[in-house]
């Protein structure tokens, strides 16, 4: 019952958002738009699954669905043609090679493919397979056959070569077997991809997928930003307030209503990678994608409206589109290009801080394109990070909605309550710390400090009020919000003393100092951009004290490594640029506390007279 | 409807609205009066639950609305229109209207005919399909009053909601909003511009650095406050610039000329006793001027809120 009510509501509040979205014949449009680019995604697809070409190929073998040529080459003793004149050309040359056998120093192009074959099997007869081998009696049967071939050839056994062959490397057996089955001639075939149908199948599968992801990851939470910052900036937000919808119905539906578009565009292509990962046999790993996927695009769209919503007021909807779509587009192919390297004990923390990259991975995974399968510790890892991200996804995701939820309505509040920062502030310490938890360096402590500063401006800015008040600047509780800033770094070193017991903290008192009055200028820094209106001058000055925090951060730390680091950095190099440090001490928080400082209100009459 | 010692305060030093008692009696239109910055959109916003009040309450019906579903039934018997006017340019009237219907849950059919009256009555059904931003400002003020009355709202409440209307649109405002309240509709309007609201209010209130200064029935509060206004008509038959050269030599101000009731009529301030008036009046007849009426000019609400108020308004 109460779940067919909240199902309800979500209908309620979507309902005139959807209908706006796709009013007059748009619904119609973008379902034409939707099947172009499935059937385009399609012929695309297969285009680069079963292309000959080189670019088709160079694709396959980038995103793993096919090993590199000369590989193939070796692997199968075989020499590709690109046509039948290169296929005629290249038989030719095999059959001279054969007559008369060039030296290895004097190989050109593929005049090497015979004399390699024939160094193979002479490694393969001169080594021996290690003794220990589960299959000695296989290879040892392979090394006779190798040297009757040599034999049946008249060719030498020695002496021995450099080609690094072992009966230990799969790749190395596997050719000799080639060459053994093909008699040291090697057949010249007219190249063609070597995907099936199925792997054809998986790989439109994934460039649908990745196209949907584009979609859904980027191009949706940007158009929710603009929606929302459309909002705020003509004001139109007031009339929604005073409707029959409450703030979560509005803050949900203005999401859903302005990204129906994209879903609309990215369902059919959701629905041909659902069918690829059937058949390619993923599907396991094709759902937990997909799960992790709706996590991101929930956080990403509610914390891209939240953004458009703030900052909608000051900036037109075109800057705040622009820095959405350069900031997605960012995230988006780091994570594409850390998803298509091999899964290893360095990258998997990185995949809990970026799930664009896990995404990717699973991805390759549904579709069958990744060759090496990472051993069990690293997968066990590999899905922590992934239910860790998508539990922050959806923490992230809850605390966008709630902020957007206070700011519909306008009123003059802060969007986060103390306890929800101090929760997210928490829940970023530990996946944080958790995504470091291979990092052995001593700088553990202060690395993941730095990676939590701004996220926590970001908490800090949300305790800001903010809403329709009246002319004038209202008061800003500097130093309680300075305390709720430090309250989260307790946080984190509560977090981090339990994870990493020892080292945790620095000795050296002036270290301890330099980083205290680091974090205290960024929280000052953040206060001053989001409570105070900036013009030019101001926001550059603020951008430079947040520089100026971040090198007192660096010197901190080095600080804590060594006693010996001067006081003054600065005066090292000359007495007067040791008095501008000095001076920066003193002016920047100076500046950043005198602009937050409380201005006389222009309402009404004080607060002497209380009802 | 009922304000019980309304506050509201921004940031906790300063009072935007302090101590607000206000009553409401439905199907009447109350207007609050002010000049800009005294409160009134604090008010109307409080009133129109999406603003919480930081003191004192207001009752619907005899009941205070606590909770989150009790504020989101309330919201579907009131249409307010806000300042600011805020429009969603690229849509159509027929769009705009259909938005916000179904921002009130109204079912597909209910909404089609609520669409089609509200265009009607406005005088938007030639422009229902054209985009908003083609439209001319007063049509655009038309449609935003509209919107407010499309779900058949108990409370109206419009802040400004003269802005971009010429003088045959507010014309036309009075009358829609007579005939709102004749529907049983109660209506709460604000205004700067009082000659907007004298003759259309039953009650006002004048809000005066947010609190309420005056209260109650329009004709009541003119007859309170009609002390120290001093303005006579007097009619005149012939002899009207031999009449200024005296009420100039008696002291007295023309504040107006003009013709009432077919003849030239001169209105006068006279700060002095009547004896001094009846003076004035035979000096008049004894230069030969023929005076056929003389009679004080009763006060408006304009001339009470300009002698109660500290700052002049419109």
């Amino acid at each position: 019952m109460a779940k067919s009510t909240w199902i309800r509501e979500l209908v309620a509040g979507a309902r005139p958002f959807v209908t706006r979205s796709l009013r007059g014949g748009r619904a119609r449009r973008f379902a034409a738009l939707a099947w172009v680019l499935l059937i385009v995604t399609v012929v695309c697809g297969t285009w680069l699954a079963r292309g000959a070409g080189a670019l088709e190929r160079d694709f396959r073998t980038a995103i793993g669905a096919e090993i590199h040529r000369s590989l193939r080459e070796q692997r199968e003793f075989v020499v590709f043609a690109d046509s039948d004149a290169e296929h005629a050309m290249l038989t030719r040359e095999v059959a001279q090679q054969l007559a008369t056998p060039i030296s290895i120093e004097n190989r050109r192009g593929r005049d090497w493919i015979v004399p390699a074959g024939v160094e193979s099997l002479r490694d393969a007869v001169l080594a021996a397979p290690n003794i220990q081998h589960p299959n000695r009696e296989d290879l040892l049967t392979l090394q006779h056959e190798a040297a009757a071939v040599l034999a049946a050839h008249s060719l030498e056994v020695g002496p021995s070569t450099r080609s690094g062959f072992s009966w230990d490397d799969a790749n190395d057996v596997v050719r000799v077997r080639s060459i053994i089955d093909r008699d040291l001639i090697p057949e010249v075939v007219r190249y063609q991809s070597p995907l099936d149908a199925t792997a054809t199948l998986g790989l439109v599968g994934l460039m649908a997928t990745l196209l949907a992801l584009v979609l859904v990851l980027v191009v949706a939470p940007v158009l929710a930003g603009i929606a929302a910052a459309q909002e705020a900036h003509e004001n139109t937000l007031q009339p929604l307030a005073g409707t029959a919808l409450r703030p979560r119905q509005l803050a949900l539906g203005l999401a859903i209503g302005a990204t129906a578009p994209v879903l609309i565009l990215a369902a059919p292509l959701m629905i041909l990678g659902s069918i690829a990962a059937l058949a390619t046999g993923g599907i396991a790993a094709w759902l937990a994608l997909v799960a992790l996927a709706a996590c991101c695009a929930w956080a990403l769209a509610l914390l891209a409206q939240a953004t458009g919503l703030f900052a909608g007021r000051k900036r037109t909807p075109a800057p705040i589109a622009v820095s959405l779509l350069a900031v997605l587009s960012t995230w988006l192919l780091v994570g594409l290009a850390t998803g298509f390297d091999e899964l290893g004990r360095d990258n998997v923390a990185l995949i809990t801080l970026l799930p664009s990259g896990a995404i990717t991975h699973l991805a390759r995974w549904t579709f069958d394109f990744d060759a090496a399968v990472a051993p069990a510790t690293i997968l066990l890892g590999f899905y922590v990070g992934v239910a860790a991200a998508a539990f922050v996804a959806i923490l992230v995701g809850g605390l966008g909605l709630l902020a957007t939820e206070r700011r519909i309505l306008g009123r003059y509040a802060p969007a986060l309550r103390q306890g929800e920062a101090l929760l997210g502030a928490g829940f970023l310490a530990a996946i944080i710390l958790l995504a470091l938890s291979g990092y052995h360096e001593d700088e553990f402590w202060f690395v993941g400090l730095a990676l939590l500063v701004m996220p926590l401006q970001i908490f800090l800015m949300g305790r800001v009020p903010h809403g329709d008040a009246p002319n004038g600047t209202p008061t800003v509780a500097v130093a309680a919000l300075v305390g709720e800033f430090w309250a989260m770094i307790g946080i984190y070193a509560a977090i981090a003393l339990v994870a990493r017991p020892s080292g945790w903290v620095t000795t050296v008192l002036p270290s301890t100092i330099e980083i205290g009055y680091a974090l205290t200028i960024s929280a000052l820094v953040a206060l001053r951009v989001v409570a105070v209106p900036a013009k030019l001058g101001a926001s550059i000055w603020a951008g430079f004290a947040f520089v100026f925090a971040l090198i007192c951060f660096g010197v901190g730390i080095a600080r804590s490594g060594s006693a010996n680091t001067p006081l003054l950095v600065l005066a090292e190099l000359h007495p007067i640029l040791g008095g501008v440090q000095v001076a920066l001490y003193v002016v920047i928080p100076w500046t950043l506390i005198t602009a937050l400082t409380p201005r006389p209100v222009a309402v009404a009459t004080s607060m002497a007279s209380p009802p | 409807m009922e304000l019980r010692r309304l506050g509201k305060s921004y940031d906790g030093s300063a009072w935007a609205l302090r101590e607000v008692d206000l009553k409401v009696a439905s199907r009447t239109i109350v207007g609050l009066i002010g000049p800009n910055g005294a409160g009134k959109s604090t008010a109307l916003r409080m009133v129109a639950t999406i603003m919480e009040p930081s003191h004192g309450e207001i009752a619907y019906d005899g009941r205070v609305p606590r909770t989150v579903a009790d504020h989101q039934e309330l919201r579907r018997q009131i249409g307010f229109l806000g300042d600011g006017n805020p429009l969603y340019k690229h849509m159509t009237p027929r769009e705009y209207l259909r938005f916000f219907g179904q921002c009130f849950c109204l079912d597909d059919r209910t909404l089609a005919a609520a669409i089609d009256e509200v265009l009607t009555t406005f005088a938007l059904t030639s422009k229902a399909d054209t985009v908003c931003a083609q439209l001319s400002k007063g049509m655009r003020q038309r449609l935003l009053i509209g919107r407010c009355l499309l779900h058949q709202p108990r409370l109206l409440i419009l802040d400004e909601p003269t802005d971009g209307l010429d003088p045959r649109g507010r014309s036309d405002l009075r009358r829609i909003l007579t005939e709102v309240r004749a529907r049983g509709t109660t209506v709460l309007i604000s205004s700067h511009i009082l000659r907007e609201l004298d003759d259309l209010c039953d009650e006002v209130a004048i809000l005066q650095r947010g609190a309420i200064v005056v209260c109650g029935k329009v004709g009541d509060i003119i007859d309170r406050h009609d002390v120290g206004r001093f303005v006579y008509q007097i009619r005149l038959i012939d002899g009207v610039e031999t009449a200024r050269t005296i009420l100039a030599g008696h002291h007295a101000l023309v504040e107006s000329e003009g013709v009432v009731d077919g003849l030239p009529a001169l209105a006068v301030q006279w700060q002095r006793d009547e004896a001094a008036l009846a003076d004035m009046l035979q000096r008049l007849f004894e230069n030969g001027v023929r005076v056929a009426t003389c009679a004080r000019v009763r006060s408006r609400l304009e001339d009470v809120y300009d002698r109660i108020s500290e700052d002049r308004v419109n």
